[in-house]
């Protein structure tokens, strides 16, 4: 031992270059603030190789030796952005189905077992603004990897039973959303913050999971999975050129193909400061939220913003860690969050959770120290902290191989330059005090913020309101399922059709079969939070497709119209053509029109069955199932038996709060040219009221020509 | 000090990829043990792919070595573990000693007055918690407010946090690689001359980080009450964070008792792992950690649970759905079984090919997760093989469970095929080759098993050991936990 010991130490003293001193004359400990480093060794960023094949696949290929594992990733331009607003769900079902739902040589069970049996893994996911795959093997097995990847995104089989698997587990992330405290904020913080209907915010629900049919994953997979729409990278123990040869193996016959990439609305920010709460009576804990909407990481303030955050509420040694935990002892969790996206303005806000009776000082709190900030800025010392931590960490975001290829990958997804990363490094090198400070006033707005509490209202030490009123209440009630609907039989398909005639005759018989156009005036009231407004009307019908819907509104003339085709809406702005999803929305309104649906409920368009009757004020009503085929839109009739009178409808149609069932209830049923129809209209959804429509006159079959439906 | 040779291998050989033929013992031969005359013992991992270095402190302590009235203790010292020392986090420690010595006298103070509770004299009690605020206040305004996290973050460091557990407490975070001494000055300085300053606002924290996990959250209470029912005598029955009126009455003088009885260097363990000089860590593990006074080791655990009798139930009524927690008592880390158990527990739960997800997921889609796991709530001490079930929608506790208990029958009458063991061992294998490469991961998984095992190379043994379980040892281990007189079964059912 003694001799290893002093060999040890010549050793030492040969070879330390560090100027840490030798054994025998220790110098005692340093306090942290005398220490010297040394410079940093030059970080070396190794090149990854780039190819593009010729399908238009893209690859980016690194070695990296030091295990034997090879490592994958894929970016495929799609997203949960994309999917429609009546299948939300769709995307992300997709992109575990690809995977589960096996291949059509190969089952999802078989992938299982031969991945797994190899210590393996293949995983495909769809988020919001990209679609992609994860691959790890060790390196003898990367040929079967490959073609297994390659597999999967070219050819997956959507078998059904994956499919209701992954409804299952969307169904029951519904029933349990309410669960836990912080997920309700941080959920209905973003719909707050971008709409509850928005592509960033919007939520599945039962309803919206019930829509998803197998074919809308194969189309959806279809419409976006192209090499020309695909980034492969692949890094770890393997020789480039070898790599390169395998990968134009497993997806150089991956036929390109084109691709349209639809356009998102950009989310607004928010102009005046709401005050909003959630009511949870089984906690003793309040969380909070506020802010607005965040930036793009290459906004020009970027640096800046980012500095200020780091600073303000970032990181552990920031001001409202140290003001509102450390001195106050008011939260656990507290801190700040500039979110910045590639192509969409991300997330800003303050939070934090404190016990339910400190609710109120904890949101003056983090109002003053925001205040605090936007007035003043941020100090030297603090931007000092702040860029010295961004920059002396800067080496992390270089330290794999897997970081250093997957950055490139997504830079060049998003049409981001590739050495973005050290410009922005350079930016935050260049930033100032007064830099900081002039952002932090422009972006960060007091009094446009969006506060959001969950908890337990009771137990509050204030009220809300202290913060500006209304204090609106967020109904976090779960939609319930759809009813399930029985499956047609000949019997009741017969007693439907039995019904519908009976209805038919009801409101007219041969008159009503003869209608050609309808022309009426209506007052239509309509219930907004603000209240209620009466406008004047004005509706042309031709029957069976095309209607022009005009509106005297205190802002001038809204004209709705279609044409069977396309529609537009004019207003005193000038015509805007309706985007396919409005227009699909009226298609079916249409269809289910009242006086449309019974001149053509026996035509194969529509398909038709009684599933119950239910007793209403004494008289029973019969529930009639309608489908129109063509849109796949399914809407029910409610039929007095004794009258043939419609009484009411109910479909499935995009609100405002996303999908639901509306409900139309018909009364004042009135006679004009041998047709019986109802003056009187009640619209309601989700036990709301929504518009009542009253016909003030009514004219059937007065000639109107065509041209009256043309787009202006 | 037994490693010097391996040590001097590695000045005369520059060692080439980290992973050879047999990958696992060139690993195993670049990791440098070290230890100090006070105990102290460190491993390092040379990897210089990158110039950067992960640190991870392992201390042999946690919820088990509370005492009762001091639940939660080992978890606030690892908060005031942050708070700097006589000469990090202060303005002037001179004044400050006074402050806080003041302010311990004006809590004991006003602690005594409320302890009357009803018979507490009114008047004097806002006199007091006056006099508690205002001392408060003055200690804090000595207080250099976040000074320790900032000399970290502002050279660099990445990943600073710290956790505490039944069975331990640790500290770890990354630095740039030519930072490594600030690491030895931080972490030997809050380990050798802690002060704890913001006692009290720190337990305010810790209260509402209790009401954030157990209080306010389902799982975090089901968990709570599990425990508590699932062991009588045995610490682990006691939560980790703390009894609410435990964390009420802690004082000062008990935390700082506390780190004196158990933060000793022979009952920690230091990793690093990355660009770092095996003989500049040994420099510097003398000049900064040579000062931690050798303190006798603290007495182990006294209370051993008793064998379990009967089965034992817990039904929560909550504002949520369904999930279930169900709990088989079985040995400890260092048990002959330990493998038995882990290989149990990867047949149950490791991927798409295993059993619970194939019959409870899969196929009778009554769970979206299903896992068995061993090593409930700790590892050293005898624990729970336990389940874990969350119910698909509108699926009941009670049909996860008999689906469970199916898969547990199986275990116990049917014999694991071939091909399904060798898929786990392959399975196993390829994760820990994974696992090499986090510095931050592998730094952890030394020093656990250094501790938990007594030897780090453990974690690689524990391969070898995996591989040697065969499909009689799972019967006969299955056979002999999987009783239901030794289970707890605890589940959440929907508040009417």
């Amino acid at each position: 031992m003694k001799v290893f010991r002093t060999f040890a130490i010549v050793l030492l003293v040969a070879l330390t270059s560090t100027g840490v001193g030798a054994q025998q004359r220790r110098p005692g400990p340093l306090h942290y603030k005398k220490l010297q480093y040394p410079a940093l060794r030059p970080l070396q960023i190794p090149e990854p190789f780039r190819v593009q094949l010729e399908n238009g696949l893209i690859v980016y290929l690194l070695e990296d030796r030091s295990l034997p594992l090879i490592g994958g990733s894929v970016m495929v331009r799609t997203g949960s952005r994309y999917e429609p607003a009546d299948k939300i769900g769709l995307a992300g079902i997709a992109g575990q189905v690809m995977r589960t739902g096996g291949t059509s040589s190969r089952t999802g069970e078989e992938l299982d077992e031969l991945l797994e049996s190899a210590g393996a893994s293949v995983e495909t996911f769809i988020g919001v603004a990209s679609g992609g795959a994860r691959l790890s093997v060790l390196k003898e097995d990367i040929e079967m990897g490959l073609q297994v990847l390659a597999d999967i995104l070219q050819h997956p089989a959507f078998r059904e039973e994956k499919i209701e698997l992954a409804k299952v587990s969307a169904r029951t992330a519904i029933s349990r959303r309410n669960d836990q405290v912080g997920s309700i904020a941080f959920r209905e913080y973003n719909r707050l913050i971008y709409g509850p209907m928005h592509p960033y915010a919007r939520i599945t629900e039962y309803a919206t999971i019930e829509n998803i049919t197998r074919q809308d994953l194969i189309d959806f997979h279809t419409k976006y999975y192209a090499p020309n729409n695909t980034i492969l990278a692949l890094w770890g123990d393997f020789d480039v050129n070898e790599m390169k040869k395998k990968v134009d193996a497993a997806f150089g016959t991956w036929r390109r193909k084109e691709i349209a990439i639809p356009p998102i609305p950009q989310p607004r920010l928010a102009n005046a400061r709401s005050v909003h709460f959630v009511r949870k009576d089984d906690v003793n804990q309040s969380t909070i939220y506020m802010g607005h909407l965040g930036g793009m990481l290459n906004d020009p303030e970027s640096a800046p913003l980012n500095i200020a955050d780091q600073a303000f509420g970032g990181a552990s040694a920031s001001r409202l860690f140290k003001r509102i935990r450390t001195e106050q002892g008011l939260a656990y969790s507290v801190g700040s969050f500039w979110g910045e996206s590639f192509d969409y303005p991300g997330l800003f806000f303050l939070s934090g959770s404190t016990k339910s009776e400190t609710t109120v000082k904890m949101i003056r709190s983090l109002l003053r120290e925001f205040e605090d900030v936007v007035t003043s800025g941020i100090t030297e010392d603090e931007l000092k902290y702040a860029k010295d931590s961004y920059l002396n960490s800067f080496v992390f975001r270089y330290d794999t191989k897997g970081k250093i290829i997957n950055q490139l990958v997504t830079l060049e997804y998003f049409g981001y330059p590739k050495d973005f990363i050290l410009r922005q490094q350079s930016e935050v090198q260049r930033a100032t005090r007064e830099d900081v400070k002039n952002a932090v006033k422009n972006r960060w707005k007091p009094d446009i913020l969006t506060i959001l509490v969950v908890g337990n209202v009771n137990d509050f030490d204030e009220p809300l309101s202290a913060f500006g009123a209304p204090v609106k209440e967020i109904d976090i009630t779960i939609p319930p399922p759809p009813e399930k609907i029985p499956d047609p039989t000949p019997e009741t398909i017969a007693r439907a059709r039995e019904i519908l005639k009976k209805s038919q005759s009801a409101l007219g018989g041969a008159k009503l079969l003869s209608v050609k156009d309808l022309h009426y005036t209506a007052k239509v009231t309509q219930v907004t939070p603000a209240g209620e407004f009466t406008l004047d009307s004005e509706v042309k019908i031709l029957l069976p497709d095309k209607f022009v819907y005009n509106m005297k509104t205190p802002m001038g003339e809204m004209t709705t119209a279609f044409d069977g085709a396309i529609g537009w809406i004019t207003t005193p702005r000038g015509t805007e053509e309706m985007p396919s999803q409005a227009r699909q929305l009226y298609a079916s309104q249409v269809a289910s029109n009242l006086l449309v649906a019974l001149q053509n409920y026996d035509k194969p368009e529509y398909a038709v069955h009684h599933i119950g009757d239910e007793q209403f004020n004494g008289t029973s009503i019969a529930v009639v199932v309608m489908r129109y085929l063509p849109l796949n839109h399914t809407f029910r009739y409610f039929i007095d038996t004794k009258t043939g009178l419609v009484v009411k409808k109910i479909a499935k149609t995009m609100t405002p709060s996303g999908l639901a069932d509306v409900e139309e209830v018909y009364s004042e049923y009135r006679t004009v040219d041998g047709i019986h129809v109802p003056f009187k209209t009640i619209v309601t959804s989700g036990k709301q009221k929504v518009s009542e429509t009253v016909i003030s006159s009514l004219k059937v079959n007065s000639g109107l020509s065509r041209d009256s439906f043309k787009r202006p | 000090m037994k490693c010097f040779p391996r040590m001097i291998f590695l000045f005369l050989f520059v060692t080439c990829g980290l992973f050879a033929q047999d990958g696992f013992k060139a690993v195993q031969d670049q990791v440098v043990e070290y230890t100090l005359k006070n105990g102290l013992k460190f491993l390092l991992l040379p990897r210089h792919d990158a110039p950067v270095v992960s640190f991870h402190t392992y201390v042999n302590v946690g919820a088990v070595n509370e005492d009762r009235g001091i639940t939660g203790l080992a978890h606030i010292f690892e908060h005031l573990a942050f708070k700097g020392t006589s000469d990090i986090g202060t303005k002037d420690y001179r004044k400050e000693k006074v402050a806080l010595e003041a302010l311990d006298k004006a809590w004991t103070a006003l602690r005594a007055e409320e302890a009357k509770g009803s018979r507490a004299d009114t008047v004097k009690l806002m006199q007091l918690r006056a006099a508690f605020e205002k001392a408060q206040e003055e200690a804090s305004q000595l207080v250099e407010n976040g000074e320790f996290d900032r000399a970290i973050e502002e050279q660099g460091g990445v990943g600073l946090n710290a956790s505490t557990g039944a069975d331990a407490t640790q500290y770890y975070f990354s630095l740039p690689s030519n930072k490594l001494e600030l690491w030895f000055s931080l972490e030997s300085a809050r380990f050798y001359d802690p002060v704890i300053r913001d006692f009290y606002k720190e337990k305010d924290v810790v209260m509402e980080e209790r009401r954030m996990r157990t209080e306010s959250n389902p799982i975090g209470k089901l968990v709570e009450e599990f425990l508590a029912v699932a062991f009588k005598a045995h610490p682990y029955r006691d939560p980790v964070i703390g009894h609410m009126s435990d964390l009420k009455g802690i004082t000062r003088e008990e935390a700082i008792a506390f780190f004196k009885k158990y933060y000793i260097p022979s009952n920690m363990v230091v990793a690093i792992v990355g660009d770092a000089d095996p003989r500049v860590v040994v420099q510097l593990a003398h000049r900064y950690f040579d000062r931690l006074p050798d303190r006798p080791k603290p007495s182990e655990v006294r209370t051993v649970e008793p064998p379990q009798k009967s089965e034992r139930r817990v039904v929560l009524f909550e504002q949520s759905q369904r999930y279930l927690l169900v709990g088989y008592k079985k040995g400890s880390a260092t048990h002959p079984d330990d493998a038995v158990y882990d290989m149990i527990s990867d047949i149950l739960s490791s991927g798409r090919t295993s059993r619970l997800y194939k019959s409870l997921v899969r196929d009778k889609k009554i769970a979206v997760q299903a896992s068995g796991f061993s090593g409930f709530p700790g590892t050293k001490f005898p624990n729970l093989f336990a389940f874990f079930v969350i119910p698909a929608q509108e699926k009941t506790n009670e049909e996860c469970l008999a689906a469970v208990e199916e898969e547990i029958e199986k275990l116990k009458t049917e014999r694991v095929g071939e091909d399904e063991l060798k898929r786990v061992k392959t399975k196993a294998r390829a994760n820990l080759i994974r696992s090499l490469a986090s510095n931050a991961g592998m730094a952890g998984q030394l020093t656990y098993y250094q501790m938990v095992y007594g030897d780090w190379r453990e974690l690689f043994r524990s391969l070898d050991k995996l591989n040697a379980v065969t499909a009689d040892d799972i019967q006969r281990v299955s056979k002999e936990i999987f009783v239901n007189t030794n289970r707890t079964i605890g589940m959440i059912e929907p508040a009417k």
